[in-house]
């Protein structure tokens, strides 16, 4: 067998799954910073980041490196970095976002490239706009190299400890006084008003409004002022609560809030299983029942992971190979300039993938079973998982002409065997799992190393945050990751950027008793990263929401190759870039672009030689054949879709040769990185693409500019032609510009049209009553 | 008082500043102005209950039956505050025979309707009094019911209508349609306008729109999912081969779909302007060399056809403008200034320079020449027309804004050759120049004297007006010339061309295999947007500006 795969054979051996409860064992041994454990919980903080995902790096990374003094707080140390789903990082739309978070000096890219042991461009033959890169980690890697990575980050530590629930408040009171007494009012009053006359609850009701709306715009002004914690219990010592002052909390619990993990109809209390464990991580219970407390908007979903099976117990001869590209394109936009590889392709220690395929019988058995699938709280019992990552059973059912769906074996990392076999999710009974896994092609001897389980958890709508993320009752309260409906590495990284710098800025500012900072918000023409946000805090979200490219407006725009040039400055800007290698990279590349693109327009030939010289199929065919004494720039040629930048700028070093006046330097092109060609090339292919999209974005602008005021009631005396759909979407989003109005899913442009006059209307309105004392006094 | 009112007008500078400053230069002044006078007068108040005459004539003009229509929650308390105390209000819908009082004087006796809101023209209360058309009935009405009120106020231009639309009684292109009814001055307009009412034509617009949409659901797949579905990544030795293996593989029918699309739209973009012409008119325009008796057919015509509608005022004082109804369509006939090789005449030479312009943009020309001097005639016309035709084609090269304005459809076939003064040739006709009479619509010999001939030219300019409008295709079926058009307003034609524009790219698009299939992705969303802007899904505020303005009050 020619399998090019560096496995060794460092197997974990099957455990009899039985599915328990089964906590981790309190007592571990990575325990090294305990020693300081008590320091770290005795100090206070600008920012406090709960959890120790793909948001919770990226958000305690970013808040560190706006200056402030930031703890990331988990429970337990060794798991922070973990890929608790696929080994693999990017892909279409997700690469994009990786991209932008490098663009922004974030984690995930650059820890990614080094963990990476297959690379690939997925979309590689469509044009450069949708091409996203994407790369499997090995587990091991990754872990331990971001994990390395956050221990020596400056400002940042890193506690292990679990957070119960938060401290509010601005008096400095504890926050548990504030719900209860607002209830209280609530009480008092509506109970006089049932008491009394009914004239006189009439008479009592502005008075009984006055109160909900001091309940209410109390809970509005709370303000966060730490975290309770209890730390893990330890041979020496006991597990202690402690309060831990921060200024600003960035909560990214994932899919732990009321965590239930589910095989077949067995359910039990968890956040994820450790790591091909029958162990699970126990679920945040306190910080839920918090959230709910203060109103927060949550919801139920659920999301699965497929089972693991044994790379030695593969037929891999029967399967497809498909090895990586190499060279690989990293994530990192300085190694990209620096024309470095990632360590793993240097050292030649790449790992293949290989492709399967569900069949028929596989179909069967999925549809046979239905009945042995876990129950969920979600959707009557369905379960509210992610539309376009579904599980096998949801695709079967959903396309029953089809006879099979593909189905990639990954390996797992260099040092394990274990196999992630990718579109396998579906948390049927064990037995049942390997029943379905061993009807596929070059698995029918397959050994399960860990079954599939799926998870239901808890999110809040993440109508409840504005695009700081922070939420919109607490002040300095933020959310990021899948706590917010997304699902992801990506989606969860790119929120906890946006969150983290935020929390960041505004605690600095506010320990240095400054003004609060602008905020750091990605426009949708700015960023994939704006889009996710936007769709999110605007539109909500009834389904784990993953990136696609399909979701961005200006596509053409933002593309993986520019993301530094749509995104660093402003990174600059905001504090969030400060790494020297990373600007000086970004203006080397953004001169030798403007170069390269110059030199393009300055040349020129007639069509006819272009043709002679590229072919004519090359230089667009017919459509130039018929304008043949013209003469075109190069920059002309390129846009055609099949031309190169490299078949252009052979002829243009021929021509060059042939007038061979000019000495061979200036002839042969300075050469530059590939990341520079590539954005070259794209910038030219798109070019009147772009340009028309300028002109929307800056009529987008004009109009996200146009504010709703917050006070707007819908209902049907105001809003009369509004179905009752939209007038309840719209109380409970309460959009604050018409492009937030515009982007909730229903709302019809007739609709926005209407509410658009009834705010024009209500605003002159305004404008005349608060004109009117003026009037008077001066006229007295 | 005073304070307040200069409060007022400093508040309109206000508007003014801004709105000049956002709009810049791409607007019209008369734009901003009248977005700066309807801000204005909104001001006072929208809420309120608004009133008008909405029938014929003035409040100064004696009618038979004068129409008064209020609009607003006030309606109902309104109308009784009119009546005497205790008097119910008409059963909604029903027409009830009530008498009208102000300070207990009897005002008139009025059929009066009540139409409870939001089953009611603008969607809000509204009452119709049906009063006697007496300037004295009217006006004590109107000031009754703007004393009985303080909430009520005379209805600005196109109010009602505004209303109408904004609480979702009418789309845009209805609001449109019911802006062409009004403005109706013959038949063909009338039934024109009323299939758009209909909804006809969004109808069609929305059809389009979803078939685009369902391609470009197709092209967001490819490119979102395609990988794992393995769509034309393998290599081909021949690239042609892979390429439409490719193209198969990513677009399935989408390429055909789109072309059909592209068709049905372009036979509609192609229609001659046939809507256009049959809302704004037919521009006639008779050129010809001064004293060659331009003037007089224009009088004769003015004369003979009773179904004058108006003379256009404001009309400058060198083209003279009067609207005919031939067949049932609406024409513009134009009186210009007489044509002359060599003038030191300024004044004349603007005139010529107006001619020039008029006739440019025409849709039909009546060419005159002087029987007598027809040489000399036949000369100037031909420098003119060829002038004309010219500039015509030039304007079309580097015409970015494709059907904005009205552009004429000016060719030989739509210049009437006209020879005047027959009655004065004794030696009977002179022989014609083929070369130059070849593709005319025609040769007249008249006489504006003796009215010889005037008839055959009538008739034929009318079968000329109408096969103009009716298009090509023989329509034995339809109900009226023109029946059938889409485009009734440059700005549907416009963005109509846009999308066409974007199908026409994604069509070489597509056919370039994989490596363009976002941009191809990219053309489909363009023309999505076009045509949501013609329903009104996009910028549906500049139409609408534009659109109440051309109101009367009342309506």
């Amino acid at each position: 067998m020619s399998r090019a795969l560096l496995l060794r054979v460092n197997f974990v051996k099957s455990f009899s799954f039985r599915p328990t409860p089964l906590f981790f064992p309190k007592h571990r041994e990575f325990s090294t910073s305990l020693k300081n454990q008590n320091a770290l919980l005795n100090q206070e903080y600008d920012v406090i980041v709960v959890g120790g995902g793909h948001a919770g790096c990226d958000a305690a990374a970013a808040a560190a490196r706006t200056g402030a003094k930031t703890a990331l707080v988990t429970q337990r140390l060794d798991t922070i970095g973990e890929l608790s789903c696929n080994p693999s990082i990017g892909g279409i739309g997700k690469g994009h976002l990786v991209r932008e978070i490098d663009a922004l000096d974030g984690l995930i890219g650059t820890v990614a490239d080094e963990a990476g042991i297959h690379f690939r461009v997925l979309n590689r033959s469509k044009g450069p706009a949708v091409r996203g890169p994407r790369a499997q980690m090995d587990r091991d890697l990754y872990k331990t190299s971001m994990q390395a990575t956050l221990k020596s980050y400056p400002n940042l530590h890193l506690i292990e400890a679990s957070v119960q629930d938060l401290l509010l408040d601005e008096s400095g009171s504890p926050i548990e006084s504030l719900a209860p007494m607002s209830m209280e009012n609530t009480i008092r009053v509506s109970g006089t008003g049932l008491l009394g006359m009914k004239s006189q609850s009439d008479d009592r009701r502005p008075e009984m409004d006055k109160m909900m709306h001091s309940a209410t715009s109390a809970t509005r002004n709370a303000r966060i002022r730490g975290v309770i914690v209890q730390t893990t219990e330890s041979e020496n010592q006991p597990a202690t609560r402690h309060e831990i002052q921060a200024r600003a909390v960035v909560i990214t619990t994932g899919t732990f809030l009321r965590g239930v993990l589910m095989i077949g109809h067995d359910r039990y209390a968890g956040g994820r299983h450790l790591r091909d464990s029958e162990l699970v991580e126990p679920p945040s219970v306190g910080l839920a029942h918090t959230l709910a407390r203060f109103k927060f908007p949550l919801g139920r979903l659920k999301t699965g992971t497929p089972p693991r099976i044994d790379g030695s117990s593969i037929d891999w001869d029967a399967c497809t190979i498909q090895p990586s590209e190499v060279p690989a394109q990293p994530f990192s936009h300085i190694r990209q300039f620096n024309e470095e590889q990632p360590p793993m392709v240097t050292a030649g220690t790449l790992i293949d993938c290989y492709q399967t395929a569900t069949n028929e019988k596989t179909h069967e058995l999925v549809m046979k079973y239905e009945h042995t699938l876990p129950i969920y709280d979600g959707l009557d019992g369905k379960g509210n998982g992610p539309r376009y990552c579904p599980s096998l059973y949801k695709k079967v059912q959903r396309f029953p002409d089809r006879t099979g769906h593909n189905c990639f074996l990954e390996p797992e990392g260099l040092n394990t065997n274990i196999v992630y076999p990718n579109g396998m999710s579906g948390p049927y009974p064990e037995e049942i799992q390997l029943k379905i896994i061993r009807s596929m092609k070059g698995l029918g001897a397959v050994d399960i190393v860990r079954p599939g389980y799926d998870v239901e958890y808890d999110f809040v709508n993440p109508q409840a945050l504005t695009h700081t993320l922070e939420t919109k009752s607490i002040g300095g309260l933020f959310l990021a990751g899948q706590i917010c409906g997304t699902t992801g590495y990506e989606e969860a990284a790119a929120q906890g950027i946006i969150a983290g710098a935020n929390a960041g800025r505004a605690a600095v500012a506010a320990s240095s008793g400054e003004n609060a900072p602008s905020p750091l918000i990605i426009g949708r023409d700015e960023g994939y990263i704006g889009v996710l946000i936007d769709d999110l805090v605007t539109r909500g979200t009834l389904e784990p929401y993953r990136m696609f490219t399909s979701r961005a407006e200006y596509r053409i725009s933002l593309r993986a190759d520019n993301a530094d040039l749509r995104l660093t400055r402003k990174g600059i800007d905001f504090g969030l870039v400060r790494d020297e290698e990373r600007i000086s990279a970004l203006d080397a590349r953004e001169m030798l672009i403007g170069d390269r693109i110059e030199q393009l327009q300055k040349f020129d030939l007639k069509v006819t030689e272009w043709s002679a010289r590229g072919g004519n199929d090359l230089m667009g065919g017919a459509q130039v054949s018929r304008k043949q004494g013209q003469k075109k720039t190069a920059e002309e040629i390129l846009i055609m879709p099949h031309v190169t930048l490299n078949d252009v700028e052979n002829i243009m070093m021929d021509v060059r040769k042939e007038s061979a006046e000019t000495s061979s330097d200036e002839i042969s092109f300075m050469k530059c990185p590939l990341s520079v060609y590539d954005t070259v090339e794209a910038s030219v292919k798109y070019k009147s693409y772009v340009r028309r999209q300028y002109k929307d974005m800056d009529s987008w602008r004009r109009a996200q500019g146009l504010r709703i005021p917050p006070d707007v009631v819908y209902d049907h005396n105001n809003l009369p032609t509004l179905s009752n759909e939209e007038l309840e979407k719209l109380t409970r989003i309460r959009p604050s510009t018409f492009h937030e109005a515009s982007q909730i899913s229903g709302m019809t442009p007739q609709s926005l049209v209407y509410l658009y006059h009834h705010v024009m209307r209500r605003n002159r309105q305004r404008d005349r009553r608060s004109n009117e004392p003026v009037t008077i006094s001066a006229s007295s | 008082m005073t304070v307040f009112l200069l409060s007022c007008l400093f508040r309109r500078q206000v508007y003014a500043f801004q709105l000049t400053r956002r709009q810049t230069s791409f607007v019209p002044r008369a734009r901003i102005l009248s977005r700066l006078y309807s801000t204005i007068n909104n001001d006072l108040m929208e809420d309120d209950t608004i009133f008008a005459l909405s029938s014929g004539g003035s409040a100064a003009q004696a009618t038979a039956v004068a129409i008064i229509r209020i609009s607003g929650t006030q309606a109902p308390a309104i109308l009784q505050s009119l009546t005497t105390p205790g008097t119910l209000l008409p059963k909604p819908r029903y027409a009830a025979l009530r008498k009208l009082y102000y300070k207990e004087q009897p005002l008139d006796q009025a059929l009066v309707l009540y139409f409870p809101g939001p089953n009611s023209f603008t969607g809000e209360d509204v009452v119709e009094l049906h009063c006697h058309g007496s300037r004295a009935v009217v006006q004590g009405v109107l000031e009754a019911i703007s004393d009985s009120s303080k909430l009520a106020r005379y209805a600005e231009a196109g109010e009602f209508t505004q209303r109408a639309w904004r609480n979702g009684k009418m789309d845009v292109l209805q609001v449109e349609a019911l802006a062409d009814l009004l403005t109706a001055d013959t038949n063909t307009q009338r039934l024109q306008a009323l299939q758009q009412l209909e909804g006809k034509l969004s109808e069609t617009y929305q059809s389009w729109r979803e078939k685009l949409i369902a391609g470009l659901a197709h092209a967001e797949a490819v490119i979102d999912f395609g990988d794992d579905e393995r769509f034309g990544d393998d290599d081909f030795e021949d690239p042609e081969v892979g390429r439409r293996l490719q193209q198969e593989s990513v677009w399935g029918g989408v390429i055909d779909q789109m072309q059909s699309l592209c068709k049905e739209m372009e036979v509609q973009l192609s229609d001659q302007r046939r809507g256009e012409l049959v809302r704004e008119g037919v521009r006639i325009s008779i050129l010809g060399p001064p004293n060659a008796g331009k003037s007089s057919l224009f009088n004769v015509l003015a004369q003979r056809d009773a179904a004058i509608v108006s003379d256009t005022p404001g009309t400058t004082r060198d083209v003279l403008e009067l609207t005919l109804n031939l067949g049932g369509v609406k024409c513009i006939l134009q009186d210009t200034a007489g044509v002359r090789t060599e003038t030191e005449d300024t004044i004349e030479r603007e005139g010529m320079k107006r001619a020039f312009a008029a006739a440019s943009q025409a849709d039909l020309i009546v060419s005159m020449v002087d029987s007598t001097d027809y040489q000399a005639g036949i000369n100037i016309l031909n420098r003119v027309l060829t002038e004309c035709i010219r500039s015509e084609e030039g304007d079309d090269d580097n015409d970015d804004d494709i059907g904005v304005s009205g552009v004429g459809s000016l060719t030989p076939e739509s210049v009437l050759l006209v020879r005047n003064k027959y009655d004065l040739l004794s030696d009977g006709r002179t022989s014609l120049d083929p070369a130059t009479t070849n593709d005319l619509a025609g040769i007249f010999d008249i006489s504006c004297v003796t009215q010889e001939g005037i008839d055959h030219f009538l008739e034929s300019l009318t079968s000329l007006v109408l096969s103009r409008v009716s298009g090509t295709e023989p329509s034995s079926s339809s109900r009226y010339p023109g029946e059938g058009a889409l485009i009734t307003r440059a700005r549907h034609r416009q963005h109509a061309r846009s999308a066409v524009d974007a199908l026409n790219r994604f069509d070489f698009l597509s056919r370039q295999g994989t490596i363009a299939v976002d941009m191809a992705a990219e053309e489909l969303r363009l023309a999505a947007s076009e045509l949501g802007r013609i329903t009104g899904a996009v910028d549906v505020e500049d139409v609408l500006d534009k659109l109440f303005t051309d109101f009367c009050i009342g309506k």
